[in-house]
């Protein structure tokens, strides 16, 4: 049976992931166990093209994320984010701490 | 009532047996009306020889009315293949069911039509149950009788928009949807409530935007209530007014008390990324021991 609830789809790419779905409480742990393994590049890219709703679960794994990448010399890009994930980011003051890219 | 599982395919049949809670409660003026009916050839069948669903019989005026809101065929449908349905337990069926309910409002209620339509589901595996009350101004119950009406189906709870809303003007067609739901605490119906909202919040006319930020909204709220008590359930209930100049979107969710494990000390309480999403995103909410309630209303009315 399938199962209820919201989905989220993790596709590792070349230089990071390509994430689809619903980031929320339900599926955030599962961004972070994928997010855990920061490419071996310069510049990581999550493309967030199909990312449709964000909360501050999902927000709270882009910002851990992003540190680690930073710690390690790297810099963690979200690329082409939804009005609704840019939405969640001004309003949550996160502005300056994660890097958006259309 | 007796559990009674299909002969054929040994599921039990949760939205169409005899053990669960779907009901059409056909209001009293409809009943009465019913030996006015012309066309009633089939109802008098339908009279002596209920249906196998168990339902009341239905006038044809009835039936007009829960066509007009898209219940009728879903009864119909669910009468015919009782045998071949599966619990609708996930996401997209139960989004199925909660979508009939999107041709509410939209067309202007029939003026003469029932005080109110309520409509039960219940899905026994998962145990949500979503409750739906329809109500005009046109056909409001007294003042006093109001609290009541609102305080049935879960005591405890009293509607905001419906006890505090004008008397006056009430010939524009106006209109007040109450939604119950009560759901598992868990993480994974946060998807579909979020989904409720964001289908009555459309029909309130809340913009694209607007209703991203009530989802945000409620994700908050459910996020934070799943953090503490991770076993509970919670009762929701949407209050949804619709009107050509004035909606918004009243939601409230409790945890229900006999399974709560949080000790009235030690109310719920945002932390700081919480409170400055929750403020950005609604007019207003409120924390009352463990009970949380947002509101919103949509900045423009969209017409057409």
């Amino acid at each position: 049976m399938q199962e209820s609830g919201s989905q989220l789809n993790i596709l590792a790419v070349v230089g990071g992931w390509s994430v689809e779905g619903e980031i929320d409480a339900h599926t955030a742990p599962h961004l972070a166990a994928a997010l855990t393994e920061i490419p071996d590049t310069d510049v990581v890219i999550a493309d967030f093209r199909g990312v449709t709703f964000m909360d501050s679960s999902g927000l709270r794994v882009l910002v851990e994320a992003t540190t680690r990448a930073v710690d390690q010399g790297r810099e963690l890009i979200i690329s082409n984010p939804s009005s609704a994930v840019r939405r969640v980011i001004e309003v949550s003051g996160l502005n300056g701490t994660l890097q958006l890219r259309d | 009532m007796s559990t009674s599982r299909c002969g054929q395919c040994g599921s039990v049949s949760a939205t169409t047996s005899s053990s669960t809670k779907v009901s059409i409660v056909k209001p009293a003026e409809l009943v009465n009306r019913q030996s006015d009916d012309t066309l009633n050839n089939a109802d008098t069948n339908r009279r002596t020889r209920p249906t196998s669903i168990g339902f009341r019989p239905f006038s044809s005026a009835l039936i007009d009315r829960l066509q007009r809101v898209n219940v009728w065929r879903w009864l119909h449908a669910s009468n015919n293949h009782a045998c071949r349905r599966r619990a609708p337990t996930n996401f997209r069926s139960i989004r199925d069911k909660i979508d009939m309910h999107r041709g509410y409002p939209s067309e202007a209620p029939p003026k003469r039509a029932s005080r109110s339509l309520s409509r039960s589901l219940s899905f026994e595996k998962h145990r949500i149950r979503i409750d739906t009350t329809h109500a005009t101004w046109n056909d409001r119950p007294p003042r006093s009788q109001r609290r009541e009406r609102v305080s049935h189906h879960n005591p405890g709870y009293r509607s905001a928009v419906m006890s505090d809303s004008p008397p006056s003007d009430r010939s524009d067609g106006r209109a007040i949807d109450t939604v119950d739901v009560e759901l598992p605490l868990d993480t994974r119906y946060i998807a579909t409530l979020r989904l409720i909202a964001a289908s009555l919040a459309a029909d309130a006319r809340f913009s694209v935007d607007e209703i991203d930020d009530l989802r945000l909204a409620l994700s908050e709220v459910w996020a934070l209530m799943a953090d503490r008590a991770p076993t509970g359930r919670v009762a929701v209930r949407f209050t949804s007014s619709t009107a050509p100049v004035e909606s918004g979107l009243t939601i409230t969710l409790g945890l229900v008390a006999a399974d709560t494990d949080i000790s009235p000390a030690d109310p719920l309480t945002f932390d700081d990324l919480g409170r400055s999403i929750l403020t950005s995103v609604v007019d207003s909410y409120a924390i009352s021991g463990h009970a949380v309630s947002i509101s919103k209303r949509p900045a423009e009315i969209v017409h057409g």
